[in-house]
């Protein structure tokens, strides 16, 4: 046998050992669902105290709460069972009012105006959906627990990935088995 | 293909053009197929994988080969069956209006309709772009309207003189990549009637951010989007009251929040009105997290300005008129204290912006700023693009630091 044969040979293996392990592998992912949203709505009191109003899953996309927020702020975490963190962010608690921008000259004291702060009154989330997810873990700016939201219950209803199969999009648990029409071939 | 070097005793091999092409191939093919990623990078979804050609080189086992062999991961956050991060065509034709139609009869009637003048095939239809409704020609001249034809995700375009009804993503890039490690900033549009004007506008937005010094590294940590939804009004009224005080005009903020994450992914937004809520010379207004933006603004530093507020969450520069209340907080690019003159820095920027100085007036009157002018002084005469270095570093590197 030539060394091009037993060298294509290996290559064979190796792509087919691959796309096995890879296929069981995506089925034991953490990783959320894609274009799926958890959606919370939280109340919150002129006293920053908060409470829940909503919760749902939703087919929406979501914000990555990686901006740092250089005013008032809570902490978000999602965690699985066993407190394995699946994201961790920041989302703002206060409306921080700016001063218009005005166009032309005005006169100084046209608007005196300053910054003003004040709480929000509802905070929206739209957070990534994590199947493993047992709980959403809220923090003030000092790590002190504000609120906590149990959300293994929450379940994708059974056709939902199915219908994911087909947006287009190569979902992170979709390959090119289980939804051909989104993941096949697309070389650059 | 690989050959052994026996000298080398550490274990290496030499890769060819051959073998290099080879394994170039596998690995697009694994990656296009979206079965490697389980195995070579954390489960992150991907959209449009491209993957770095392996060179020919000398490989050392057990340590990483340059280039990587990484992938390369971009997400587009729409769900549309083609959304690669393509910038729509400059000019889309605006929306024709439905004329009436009066059932004449073809040759095959059964299978067209008539509009006005035009006799269109079973299939075809128009497109309403103001509420993303599309009448479509059901044959037997019979033309039904269905909303949302296109699909979560997408909208219908009009186009001109041609009754084909074609889709496109509703969130359309207009900066960055389209990957999902960047910023996500997704620019609204209120009362405008077509795509192509609403476009047109963003567009000297992207030209107004790219006028600031803002720079290549920054401005590539985020994705500027588009959101092509014209439906959708975010404006509460005038003069609205809030703690100690009252704002010129307010929007809905969890609404166009909203609308901004779950539609593009958004992590922040703008609200662009055209000008039918407009109040006296005020461009623009902010608030953490979002601003709205007034169209006859834009060929001023207004959308940068507003996102100075927004996103990095700088303070304004002009006076305000009174002195600073007790308890008032100088913000990232204010000092509360002066320095011994104008040209030396005020002492928060000493060390580590030592080319600033300290300018009385920063917001309040008894506050200082680093720099004469920069974008977060006021308008009008003499404003200008430039964030002066404390609102870069301090505002603008450190929101973003998270991002790639």
């Amino acid at each position: 046998m030539s060394k091009l044969k037993i060298f294509l040979l290996i290559i064979g293996v190796f792509v087919i050992t691959v796309l096995f392990f890879s296929y069981f592998l995506t089925k034991k992912d953490e990783g959320p669902i894609e274009g799926m949203a958890l959606s919370i709505v939280l109340r919150q009191s002129p006293e920053y105290k908060l409470s829940l109003k909503s919760i749902d899953i939703k087919q929406a996309l979501t914000s990555d709460y990686q901006l740092n927020v250089p005013f008032g702020y809570y902490n978000l975490k999602i965690l699985t069972e066993k407190e394995k963190l699946l994201l961790a962010g920041k989302v703002a608690k206060d409306k921080v009012n700016f001063p218009p921008y005005t166009i032309g000259d005005l006169v100084e004291e046209e608007l005196p105006v300053n910054i003003i702060v004040e709480p929000l009154n509802e905070i929206v989330l739209y957070l990534p959906f994590f199947p493993k997810a047992k709980k959403v873990v809220i923090t003030d700016e000092n790590g002190i627990k504000k609120f906590e939201i149990e959300t293994a219950r929450l379940q994708l209803a059974k056709n939902v990935l199915i219908k994911l199969c087909g947006n287009g999009i190569c979902d992170f648990n979709e390959n090119l088995f289980a939804c051909f029409k989104d993941c096949r071939f697309k070389f650059k | 293909m690989l050959a052994k070097k026996n000298y080398l005793r550490h274990k290496s091999f030499v890769l060819d053009e051959v073998g290099a092409t080879l394994i170039t191939t596998i690995f697009t093919f694994l990656a296009a197929t979206n079965l490697v990623i389980p195995l070579f990078t954390p489960p992150t979804t991907d959209q449009t994988v491209s993957y770095e050609s392996i060179t020919p080189g000398r490989y050392l086992i057990c340590s990483m080969p340059t280039p990587t062999p990484t992938l390369i991961v971009t997400i587009i956050p729409t769900f549309t069956p083609t959304p690669t991060p393509t910038l729509l065509p400059t000019e889309i034709p605006s929306s024709t209006p439905i004329p009436s139609i009066t059932p004449t009869p073809t040759v095959s009637l059964a299978e067209t309709c008539q509009v006005g003048a035009n006799t269109i095939k079973k299939g075809e239809g128009l497109c309403d772009e103001k509420s993303n409704t599309v009448t479509v020609c059901e044959g037997n001249n019979q033309m039904v309207q269905k909303q949302n034809f296109c699909g979560q995700g997408q909208v219908c375009l009009s186009q001109a003189g041609n009754f084909q009804i074609k889709c496109n993503a509703a969130c359309q890039l207009k900066l960055g990549t389209g990957a999902r490690t960047k910023a996500d900033l997704v620019v609204l549009a209120e009362d405008f009637n077509s795509y192509s004007d609403f476009l047109r506008n963003v567009d000297k937005e992207v030209a107004a951010l790219n006028q600031t010094n803002l720079g290549a590294a920054r401005l590539g940590k985020i994705n500027l989007w588009a959101l092509l939804d014209l439906n959708q009004t975010y404006f509460l009224g005038y003069n609205c009251p809030i703690t100690g005080g009252s704002v010129v005009a307010c929007w809905d903020h969890i609404k166009a929040i909203t609308t901004a994450m779950s539609s593009c992914g958004g992590d922040t937004y703008s609200i662009l009105n055209n000008d039918t809520h407009r109040v006296g010379s005020v461009g623009g207004i902010a608030i953490w997290g979002g601003n709205y933006l007034f169209k006859f603004a834009l060929d001023f530093p207004t959308f940068p300005h507003e996102l100075g507020h927004s996103m990095a969450g700088l303070v304004d520069e002009y006076s305000f008129g009174i002195a600073a209340p007790s308890g008032a907080i100088a913000g990232i690019n204010c000092s509360e204290k002066a320095s011994q003159s104008e040209t030396t820095p005020c002492p928060k920027w000493a060390t580590r912006f030592p080319s600033v100085g300290c300018y009385k007036r920063c917001g309040y009157t008894n506050f200082y700023r680093p720099t004469i002018r920069s974008i977060m002084d006021r308008g009008g005469t003499g404003a200008v693009y430039d964030f002066n270095e404390p609102s870069l570093v301090d505002g603008w590197d450190d929101i973003l630091k998270y991002f790639q």
